[in-house]
C-alpha cells in the first residue's frame, strides 16, 4: 500500500446517527408476545422506503434494535412495523402505548430485488417473524399485478396461535392475486384445517416454473438453509435465491462492525443477499 | 493537507534547535501529543517541551514482551512503537453522539457537537500513519462517514519521525508500510545522531508543514546528510527479521475456515482484547445508552467495542460466535482477508503491537505462516 494524500469531501447534511421524533399512532397486539406499530414522523416529512429495508428504533434511555419495514399501512406518511418481543428493547417496544413517542433512523439496507422479479413466478417464503420483511413487497406486487407471473406467499408457524396479520392473509387469499399457503408445525387436525408440518413441505404445492422463478426468503437461518437446499433441488439458479439475513447491528451504517459476515456488511450490504452471494460462508459455523 | 510537490523540499534541523519546533507548534495553537516515558513503557501523551521526549530510552520487544531500556546516547527518538498510537485520539475511546430530553411526552434530539482539539503529533511511525490512512477509509467516506473525525483528521499536524531501528516484531516491509514513509505527513523528520553530530532531516510534504519551520534556523542539505539518513533507514530494515508472507493471503483464509490451526491458537488465546486494543487500525464500536435517575434525560454514547468478547455477536437466540475459536478467527481473518474486499487493503500495517503486547504471546506472522502448512488449497 502507498501512502497516500488524504483528501476529504464535502459534509453531508445531518447526521446519520441522529434519530427522529415517530408517535405511535396505532397499536395492535398480534399475538402473544408480538405487536404491530403504525408511526408517524413528528416533522412533517414522507416516509419512503423499498420493501426489504430496515430501521433502526429507539425507544427512549432503552437502547435500539433493527425493525424490518412491514409497510406504510396503506398511508404514504406512515411506517407499519411488527415486534416480536424477545429482549429489553423489543420489550419496551412491546410495552410502548398509542401516543409514545419513539426515536427513528433510517430506512437503512438495500431491500429486495423487486425490479429483477417482473415476468417471473415469485415465491415468498417466510418463517415466523419473518413475514413483516416480505410483507412490504406484497403492495408493490400487487400495484402492477400483469408485470409478473404467478405469486406464493408460503407461510410457515409453530402453532395457529403463532399466525400473523390473520385478517390481511384471509383477504389476501381470498383474491386471486397470490396464492397464501400457511404451514403450521405443531397442530392436529381439531386445531388446524390446513397443512401441517414444515414450511418447506409447502413448496411442493407451489405453482411455479423453476427456470424463471425468484424467491425471497426471510426467516431462522437454519430454515433459509434448508430451504435452499430444497429449492436448488426443483432446478431454481442460486442467484435467484435471496435471503433477509440477520446479524447484531448497532450502527446500521457500516461503521460499528458488529454485522459482519465474512467480508459482508449486513446492514449497509445487505440485508437481502442472493444465495450465490453468501453462499460461501452461509456453512461456516460461527462466522 | 500535504502536497507532493514539496515531497521533494529537504532541510536540516539541528538536535540544539528542536526546542524550537516545539514552540513553533505551540504558537499555531497546536496541543502537541508525543512519546512520553510512563513507567513501564514509551507511550503518547502531551508535550510540553523537549524534556517531555523519552530521551536516552529505548525498548526491547518480543512477543508477549516490552521492556525498556537505556540507549549508550542521547537519541530523542531512539524506540520503536508503544502501545499507543493516534487512534485514541482520532479515534476517541468514549464519544456522546447525542442527548434526549423528554417533556410532556415528547423527545428532544440534540446531537452532539463535539469541540475539536487541534492536535500535532510528534514522532509518527509510518506504520502508524498508514493505520490512520486506513481509518480515513471508514470514517470519512460514504455512510460510515464521522463528522468529528474529519474534522480532527483535517486538524491534524502530522510529523512523522522515520524509523532508526526496529523491535524484533516490527513486519511493516512484509506489509508495504514502512520503515519510511513517503507521503501523508506534514513534516518528517530522520533523527541522525552519531558521537560527531546530532540533527534533523527535515522533508516537507505540506504547505502548512513548510509555513510552520519557516522561522527556525534551518540549513541547506547536503550530500553527505542525506547519506547519513539513508543509513539510519537502511539500518531500521536490516534489524527487521519478522516477515509475514501476504501473498494470496485473502484465498488462504477464505479456504481455511476449519484449519486445525484455528483450534490450536483458541488454546492459548485467553480472549483479553488486548490486541484489538492496541491494534491501530481496528475500528468496531459499539452503542451505550444511558438515562437520568429522574428519567427526563437520556445519552447515547459510541465507545470502542472488540470482537473478541461474546456480546459483540449477540442475537436473541445467543452469541453467533460462542467459541474463542470463532472470534480468534474472526479479528485475524477480518484484519488480513475480509478487510481487503471491504476496503481494498490489508487491515494490517505491521506495527507488531498486538505481538508484543499479547500476554500468552501469540503472533500472527506465525499463525499465518501455521495456516500456510496444510492448507486446503495451495496458495503459495
Ligand atoms: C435487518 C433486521 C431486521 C429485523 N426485523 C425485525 C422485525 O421486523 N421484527 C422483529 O421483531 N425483529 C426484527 N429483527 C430482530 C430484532 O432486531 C432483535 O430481536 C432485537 O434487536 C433484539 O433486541 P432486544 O434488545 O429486544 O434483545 P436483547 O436480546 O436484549 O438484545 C440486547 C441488545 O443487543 C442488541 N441486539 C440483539 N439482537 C440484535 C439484532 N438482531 N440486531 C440488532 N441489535 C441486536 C440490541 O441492541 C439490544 O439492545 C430484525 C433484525 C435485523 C438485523
Ligand atoms: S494486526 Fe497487529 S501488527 Fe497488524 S496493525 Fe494490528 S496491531 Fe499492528
Ligand atoms: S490473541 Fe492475545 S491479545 Fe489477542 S485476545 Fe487472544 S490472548 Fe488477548
Ligand atoms: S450494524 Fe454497524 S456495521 Fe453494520
Amino acid at each position: 500500500m502507498k501512502a497516500k494524500e488524504c483528501q476529504f469531501v464535502a459534509e453531508p447534511p445531518d447526521s446519520i446517527l441522529l434519530p427522529k421524533a415517530f408517535i405511535i399512532e396505532k397499536k395492535v397486539i398480534e399475538c402473544s408476545r408480538v405487536v404491530s406499530l403504525w408511526i408517524a414522523p413528528l416533522e412533517k416529512n414522507e416516509c419512503a422506503f423499498k420493501p426489504g429495508q430496515f430501521l433502526m428504533v429507539y425507544v427512549f434511555g432503552v437502547g435500539e434494535a433493527a425493525i424490518s419495514l412491514a409497510g406504510n399501512g396503506g398511508d404514504q406518511g406512515k411506517y407499519f412495523l411488527t415486534v416480536r418481543a424477545v429482549g429489553s428493547v423489543t420489550r419496551a417496544i412491546e410495552q410502548a402505548k398509542e401516543k409514545d413517542i419513539l426515536g427513528i433512523r433510517g430506512p437503512f439496507g438495500n431491500g429486495w430485488p423487486i425490479q429483477e422479479a417482473s415476468t417471473k413466478d415469485i415465491l415468498l417464503i417466510a418463517g415466523g417473524i419473518g413475514l413483516p420483511p416480505l410483507w412490504s413487497t406484497i403492495p408493490f406486487f400487487l400495484q402492477n399485478r400483469s408485470r409478473y407471473g404467478r405469486i406464493s406467499l408460503l407461510y410457515g408457524v409453530r402453532t395457529p396461535q403463532d399466525i400473523l396479520y390473520k385478517d390481511k392473509l384471509e383477504s389476501l387469499s381470498k383474491g386471486k392475486d397470490i396464492s397464501v399457503k400457511i404451514a403450521v408445525e405443531l397442530a392436529t387436525a381439531r386445531t388446524w384445517n390446513g397443512h401441517i408440518g414444515n414450511v418447506l413441505n409447502l413448496i411442493s404445492h407451489a405453482q411455479f416454473s423453476p427456470p424463471s422463478t425468484i424467491v425471497f426468503v426471510c426467516g431462522p437461518e437454519p430454515m433459509m438453509r434448508f430451504c435452499a437446499y430444497t429449492l436448488l433441488k426443483y432446478g431454481i439458479a442460486k442467484e435467484h435465491i435471496y435471503f433477509s439475513m440477520e446479524r447484531n447491528m448497532r450502527c446500521a451504517i457500516g461503521s460499528c462492525g458488529h454485522c459482519q459476515f465474512g467480508p459482508l456488511f449486513l446492514c449497509k450490504n445487505g440485508p437481502v443477499f442472493s444465495y450465490q452471494t453468501i453462499e460461501p460462508f452461509l456453512n461456516i459455523a460461527e462466522i | 493537507m500535504p502536497e507532493p510537490m514539496f515531497l521533494e523540499k529537504k532541510k536540516i534541523l539541528q538536535r540544539q534547535d528542536f526546542g524550537k519546533l516545539i514552540d513553533a507548534l505551540h504558537q499555531e495553537g497546536y496541543t502537541i501529543i508525543g512519546p512520553v516515558l510512563s513507567e513501564t513503557a514509551i507511550s503518547y501523551g502531551e508535550i510540553q517541551s523537549e524534556t517531555d521526549l523519552p530521551i536516552g530510552w529505548t525498548d526491547i520487544q518480543e512477543a508477549g514482551k516490552y521492556q525498556l531500556k537505556r540507549r549508550p546516547d542521547e537519541a530523542l527518538f531512539g524506540y520503536n512503537v508503544g502501545f499507543q498510537s493516534m487512534k485514541k485520539y482520532l479515534f476517541p475511546p468514549r464519544q456522546r453522539l447525542f442527548t434526549v430530553d423528554k417533556k410532556a411526552g415528547r423527545l428532544t434530539f440534540v446531537e452532539e457537537n463535539p469541540q475539536i482539539q487541534k492536535y500535532a503529533f510528534l514522532g509518527v511511525r509510518s506504520c502508524d500513519l498508514h493505520a490512520a490512512l486506513i481509518q480515513d477509509k471508514i470514517f470519512s467516506e460514504g455512510s460510515s462517514r464521522d463528522k468529528a473525525y474529519v474534522r480532527r483528521r483535517e486538524e491534524a499536524f502530522v510529523i512523522v519521525v522515520q524509523c532508526g531501528q526496529s523491535s524484533s516484531c516490527c513486519f511493516c516491509l512484509s506489509m508495504g508500510t514502512g520503515p519510511k514513509a513517503e507521503g501523508g505527513f506534514d513534516l518528517a523528520l530522520t533523527e541522525c545522531i552519531d558521537r560527531q553530530q546530532h540533527f534533523f532531516l527535515i522533508e516537507i510534504g505540506s504547505l502548512r508543514g513548510e509555513k510552520l519551520i519557516s522561522s527556525l534556523p534551518l540549513k541547506d542539505v547536503k550530500e553527505e546528510d542525506l547519506l547519513f539518513a539513508a543509513r539510519v533507514i537502511d539500518n531500521a530494515k536490516a534489524q527487521m527479521t519478522k516477515v509475514m508472507d501476504t501473498k494470496g493471503i485473502k484465498e488462504l483464509f477464505y479456504s481455511n475456515w476449519e484449519h486445525p490451526r484455528w483450534d490450536d491458537v483458541a488454546s492459548r488465546c485467553i480472549a483479553c482484547s488486548t490486541c484489538t486494543l492496541v491494534c491501530p487500525t481496528c475500528f468496531c464500536w459499539t452503542i451505550e445508552d444511558s438515562i437520568s435517575l429522574t428519567d427526563q434525560k437520556a445519552e447515547r454514547w459510541k465507545r470502542w467495542d472488540f470482537c473478541y468478547s461474546m456480546e459483540f455477536s449477540h442475537l436473541p437466540s445467543g452469541s453467533v460466535r460462542s467459541s474463542i475459536k470463532s472470534r480468534y478467527r474472526q479479528w485475524l481473518s477480518h484484519k488480513l482477508a475480509s478487510w481487503i474486499d471491504q476496503f481494498g487493503m490489508s487491515g494490517c500495517v505491521g506495527c507488531g503491537r498486538c505481538i508484543t503486547w499479547c500476554p500468552v504471546g501469540i503472533d500472527i506472522t506465525e499463525e499465518v505462516a501455521a495456516l500456510r502448512v496444510q492448507s486446503k488449497e495451495d496458495v503459495s
